[in-house]
């Protein structure tokens, strides 16, 4: 299961310490895997970023990382600093060997996050993963309303199975985090799956706008997708006035410099929303070394094939990580480059600037669009007032 | 607070002009703006004067003495009013005093004075808090408004006590025992990250 913007926000992604790598200098440490298992899904959600196969109405895995090439990749990256994977997909749960790899890289000692849609999550799997590294499951909903859930799933009953899902997680005593894709046709019910959430037993909602990729391309070409505008409002009323209602922790994450003082201090002071791309390799179910999930959609961010390619070598040598690494290391362009926030948010996510403008390395779509309407906020630039000389 | 200039230890100390800080004169009055709070101060005709005879990095008394010149006044007579509004200057965030700052303590310190690192920029927003910025370090810290007001505090040299004491008489309400422990846990960390430094005798 893939969610619409997906990107990290520090909640169950903070990463472990680094540990000592064996890399040339100038490498960063590969710390965490996104093993995309399966490219497939039970579910056709109408705004999934990037397109899972559903074959004539049927779930289908799709294809699903080889266990055996999985296992070879961890041995050559733990070396490399590697701690720590989080599984997605498609849907991972999906992926035949699911629970050999969990407890496979539980006995490699990497801690374990997962996103899925909980659909085929029962309670002996819920168990399962609870004695495995799990430290972190995020599971989507997207409306409280059973029916509109279903509709934007695309197949009747997903609600109820996500639900089950989710309660037998919360049995087993992980505290999930809901995610909710948002769109025009749900952002009205933010309050209510608030609430259902927390009557559930979840640990925390986070609430992603579903952006205009993959399927979510079609959302935004009726109408559907949040703009700017109600994209910020969104943000600032979870972050604000939602968050001192609800004891349930929410998480909506736009560039931090959008964020004013006051949100940015409800996550400790620390401004959030990076993205730790410098130090996560994507593997998607095809066996395919990507940046991440974008992978599935455009090919050039694919690096080489498990089995086939080193993996060492592309982590140290590919010329399109060498230089996200150069760029990100130098000036960053526009108003990035005058940011104070630039040092973290390092230009927030990636694969949406690729998406957006055809570079990794480049302003948020959300920041460049706060600068062109004048709305960048004075306070967050490094040359605040400084064109006036001093006496 | 550093408000008295009892409180100077000599006339040795050197004042220069925030790097902040942007002027423009209107004749007898002139407009401050310090860039980095995005705030505006009138200071008098004396007061711009006083700014241009500390030129980047004068001590108190070459000051004075510059001033007294200027004005055919004796050195005596002026002292004080001058000391005075070059310690609100400083308060206010157009002066500081260059002064070496420590972030650890040493033997010869006595009585611990605390001050702002003066390469950190402070941007208040709205009654929100601050963000500080280092930029040679490029690190960034978001403080709530009460470290917000340690921070306008720490413009110039204080102790932690003159600082619980300024915090008790503007947070209505606040324990002592409370404010003190604020005060104690944000100095010790902005100290460590080198946002704040302990004032080391000239
Ligand atoms: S301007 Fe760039 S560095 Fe700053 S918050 Fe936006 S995307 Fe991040």
């Amino acid at each position: 299961m893939t969610h619409a913007a997906d990107t990290c926000d520090g909640l169950g992604e903070s990463l472990p310490a680094p540990i000592v790598a064996d890399l040339p200098e100038g490498v960063p440490a590969l710390r965490t895997f996104y093993l995309y298992l399966s490219t497939g899904c039970n579910l056709h959600c109408r705004h999934c970023w990037i397109t899972p196969t559903f074959v004539n109405g049927k779930p289908s895995p799709g294809e699903c990382i080889d266990f055996e090439l999985l296992k070879a990749a961890v041995a050559e990256a733990k070396p490399m600093g590697l701690s720590s994977v989080k599984l997605t997909g498609g849907e991972p749960v999906l992926h035949p060997e699911f629970l050999k790899i969990s407890d496979f890289l539980t006995a490699e000692n990497l801690r374990i996050t997962m996103e899925t849609n909980a659909t085929l999550v029962d309670q002996d799997m819920a168990r399962h993963l609870r004695e495995t590294n799990f430290s972190f499951i995020a599971a989507s909903l997207d409306s409280p309303d059973p029916g509109q859930h279903d509709r934007i799933r695309g197949v009747k009953g997903a609600f109820d199975a996500a639900v089950r899902g989710l309660s037998a997680l919360v049995a087993a005593g992980f505290k999930p985090q809901i995610i909710m894709s948002v769109d025009r046709e749900n952002v009205h019910q933010i309050e209510a799956l608030i609430e259902l959430a927390m009557s559930l037993g979840a640990g925390s909602v986070k609430f992603n706008p579903v952006v205009a990729s993959g399927r979510g391309a079609e959302v935004h070409r009726k109408g559907q997708g949040l703009s700017f505008d109600e994209l910020l409002e969104m943000t600032h009323r979870v972050r604000g006035p939602l968050q001192d209602r609800y004891s349930i922790y929410l998480s909506a994450m736009v560039p931090p410099a959008l964020l004013t003082v006051r949100e940015l201090l409800r996550h400790g002071g620390s401004d959030g929303g990076c993205c730790h791309v410098r130090n996560i390799l994507g593997i998607l179910g095809t066996g395919e070394m990507a940046l991440c999930g974008i992978g599935r959609n455009i090919p050039e961010l694919c690096f080489g094939m498990l089995g086939k390619d080193s993996l060492r070598r592309v982590w140290i040598e590919h010329p399109t990580l060498r230089r996200m690494r150069q760029d990100l290391a130098g000036q960053l362009p526009g108003v990035c480059g005058d940011c104070l926030h630039a040092g973290r948010c390092q230009t927030h996510c990636l694969a949406m600037n690729y998406e957006a403008t055809g570079r990794l390395v480049n302003v948020s779509p959300l920041c460049a669009e706060a600068e062109r309407r004048g709305q960048f906020p004075s306070t967050r630039r490094i040359s605040c007032g400084r064109e006036h000389p001093a006496a | 607070m550093a408000g008295k200039t009892g409180n100077f230890d000599a006339l040795t100390v050197r004042f220069c002009l925030r790097n902040d800080v942007g002027i423009e004169d209107f004749g007898d009055r002139s407009l401050v703006l310090l860039c980095d709070s995005m705030r505006l101060r009138e200071i008098n005709a004396l007061a711009r004067k006083l700014l241009v005879f500390a030129d980047g990095g004068r001590t108190l008394h070459e000051i004075v003495l510059r001033a007294a010149g200027d004005c055919g006044v004796p050195v005596q007579e002026m002292l004080h009013s001058i000391a005075e509004a070059m310690l609100q200057m400083e308060r206010q965030g157009i002066v500081r005093r260059m002064v070496k700052l420590a972030t650890e303590r040493t033997e010869d310190m006595g009585e611990i004075k605390y001050l702002v690192n003066p390469d950190v920029s402070f941007r208040p927003e709205d009654d929100d808090g601050a963000i500080l910025f280092n930029a040679d370090s490029d690190s960034l810290e978001v403080i709530n408004p009460t470290a917000a007001e340690i921070w306008s505090c720490l413009a110039a040299p204080c102790t932690q006590a003159q600082v619980v004491e300024h915090l008790c008489s503007v947070c209505d309400g606040a324990s002592q025992g409370a404010v003190e422990k604020d005060v104690s846990e944000f100095l010790d960390s902005m100290v460590k990250k080198g946002f704040i430094g302990m004032v080391e005798k000239p």
